[in-house]
């Protein structure tokens, strides 16, 4: 039974300067079922952030539909918890009225959210910066304060929007595990963005692949047959890993041949 | 600050007031032109404290004077706040009401506040609140330009945040919307109280007779140059306390913008 559908999802931008339309997806067929980790996979450009932006609510296909529990989105909401790619806190709250900004709105009192916020502070790693301004902390601790108040949504879909994306490749993989450590615990649906063959082979049940412009669903990996705690020195990882390289080669070069023949014939 | 550092931006006023003096002593600068700082000084005291009978009429008034003026400046730049503010929100908010009001101010904000003069006077009579008035203007386009510029720049991502956590139009406007443009209405205030203090002076010069804008042009008919000084001293060392005072609440409102102490925790 599918938590989330892509049913032929087509997005089309109007152009900045008159001209045709700008065609970002097309055809989208995608299901997600209850449990899933599936990362989205492409290059930049291909839709995939407008796809993740329309599960929460923020952007709407021209064409298709998005069904979640068979219901079109209508809206953003707290059952769909969103970790942008850059951190995006209030930056005149402290951390724990930002991880708690969801409980502020239900009229929670504060002292009641500052253990709510402990918590989960504890769950991203970051005792004793509770009372830290977002311009405090670094890169890397913001962006565990963005998945912290993802966390206390306590919402059933993560959305995750190339989250590790600014950061140093140290601090992204150690994040990328933390993370799917996290995600193991209690196993919500989870979205995943990414542009790295690598962090979505280390993150997802499945990987999907989208094409160049207009995005498109060009293949499918699933990874259920690898062990919950990858090791990408495993020659399972590493085959599978192959197969995704070649495919994204493809996708890239294919795009520059259109590039190429678009350029000759002008 | 060190205090030696801190006596770095004494050097060039000391030093301005030495060689003035010096050349007025030796008669290089005519007093009828230019009265020397320590004429000026001693028309200064006697004003402010009565004792030695110098400035005649004026003599031991400067406070009465300055808190005619700064009542003045205090009211019209207390009712441009209440107004500007809320309405400049709305207008950066709400995009009808953008279309609505937005030509008007854009139109009536070139015209220089001085030159409501005539009507402030035909409308207002001779007293205070043809002041406040013009004060009232002076101070109510900064704040409004400012707040709606703050207004238009709050990142579209915060406002996506807290959609997702649920937060309603009415919530998102005190909660994200109001506090996210709060730097850039503190830089309107800082803009709008030096206009008010100009404003309060210009008026009082024309139009009310009180204040240190009245004492300064009459001195000026009495060719009391010392006096006419000692009134541009006034305003300005009344005009930096105030704003001294604005920064001081606006470095309290914005204390989260303060970034340094991460670094020095390292």
């Amino acid at each position: 039974m599918s938590l989330l559908i892509f049913d032929n999802v087509g997005r089309q931008f109007a152009s900045p300067r008159g001209g045709p339309p700008v065609v970002a997806l097309e055809g989208v067929n995608l299901q997600i079922a209850p449990h899933e980790f599936v990362c989205l996979l492409g290059p930049s450009g291909c839709g995939k952030s407008t796809l993740l932006n329309m599960v929460a609510g923020f952007d709407r296909p021209t064409l298709g539909r998005v069904l979640l529990h068979g219901q079109p989105i209508a809206g953003p909401g707290p059952d769909r918890g969103m970790v942008f790619q850059s951190p995006t806190l209030f930056p005149w709250l402290p951390v724990w009225e930002n991880i708690t900004f969801r409980q502020k709105l239900l009229g929670i009192p504060a002292k009641r959210r500052r253990e709510i916020a402990q918590h989960y502070i504890e769950l991203v790693g970051l005792q004793g910066f509770a009372d830290r301004y977002p311009s405090e902390l670094s890169g890397g601790m913001q962006q565990r304060v963005g998945i912290a108040r993802m966390l206390a949504l306590e919402s059933e879909v993560w959305l995750l929007d190339e989250p590790f994306a600014a950061l140093d490749a140290q601090t992204r993989s150690l994040m990328g595990e933390e993370l799917s450590a996290l995600w193991r615990a209690d196993r919500r649906t989870a979205i995943f963005v990414t542009h790295s063959v690598e962090e979505a082979l280390l993150l997802g049940t499945r990987v999907v692949v989208l094409s160049a412009r207009p995005g498109r669903v060009r293949a499918e990996f699933d990874l259920s047959h690898l062990p919950a705690e990858r090791d990408i020195t495993a020659a399972s990882f590493n085959e599978v890993k192959r197969e995704v390289l070649a495919l994204i080669k493809e996708e890239v070069l294919g795009l520059r041949r259109v590039a190429a023949t678009a350029g000759a014939r002008a | 600050m060190e205090w030696r550092q801190r006596l770095n931006y004494v050097y060039v006023p000391v030093a301005i007031v030495v060689i003035w003096e010096v050349l007025a002593q030796l008669g290089w600068v005519p007093s009828r032109l230019l009265p020397a700082p320590s004429q000026v000084a001693s028309g200064l005291f006697d004003w402010v404290t009565g004792l030695t009978g110098t400035a005649e009429a004026y003599s031991g008034r400067w406070t009465r004077d300055a808190a005619a003026t700064a009542v003045r400046v205090l009211t019209g730049f207390g009712l441009a706040i209440v107004t500007a503010v809320p309405l400049g929100v709305l207008i950066g908010w709400f995009r009808p009401v953008q279309r609505i009001l937005e030509p008007t101010i854009q139109l009536l904000r070139p015209i220089p506040p001085v030159s409501w003069i005539p009507l402030a006077i035909i409308w207002f009579g001779i007293a205070d609140r043809p002041a406040i008035f013009l004060v009232f203007l002076g101070a109510f386009f900064p704040i409004i330009i400012n707040t709606i510029h703050g207004v238009h720049g709050v990142e579209r991502d915060l406002i996506r945040a807290a959609t997702m956590m649920g937060a309603t139009r009415a919530k998102l406007l005190q909660l994200v919307v109001v506090p996210a443009a709060l730097p850039a209405i503190f830089a309107g205030l800082r803009i709008a109280i030096g206009s008010a203090w100009m404003l309060t002076v210009t008026s009082e010069m024309v139009a009310v007779r009180s204040g240190i804008g009245y004492v300064l042009w009459d001195a000026y008919y009495f060719v009391r140059y010392d006096l006419v000084l000692a009134g541009m001293i006034s305003v300005g060392v009344l005009g930096f306390a105030s704003d001294c005072v604005i920064r001081a609440i606006m470095n309290w409102a914005l204390h989260w913008q303060r970034t340094l102490r991460f670094q020095q925790a390292g």
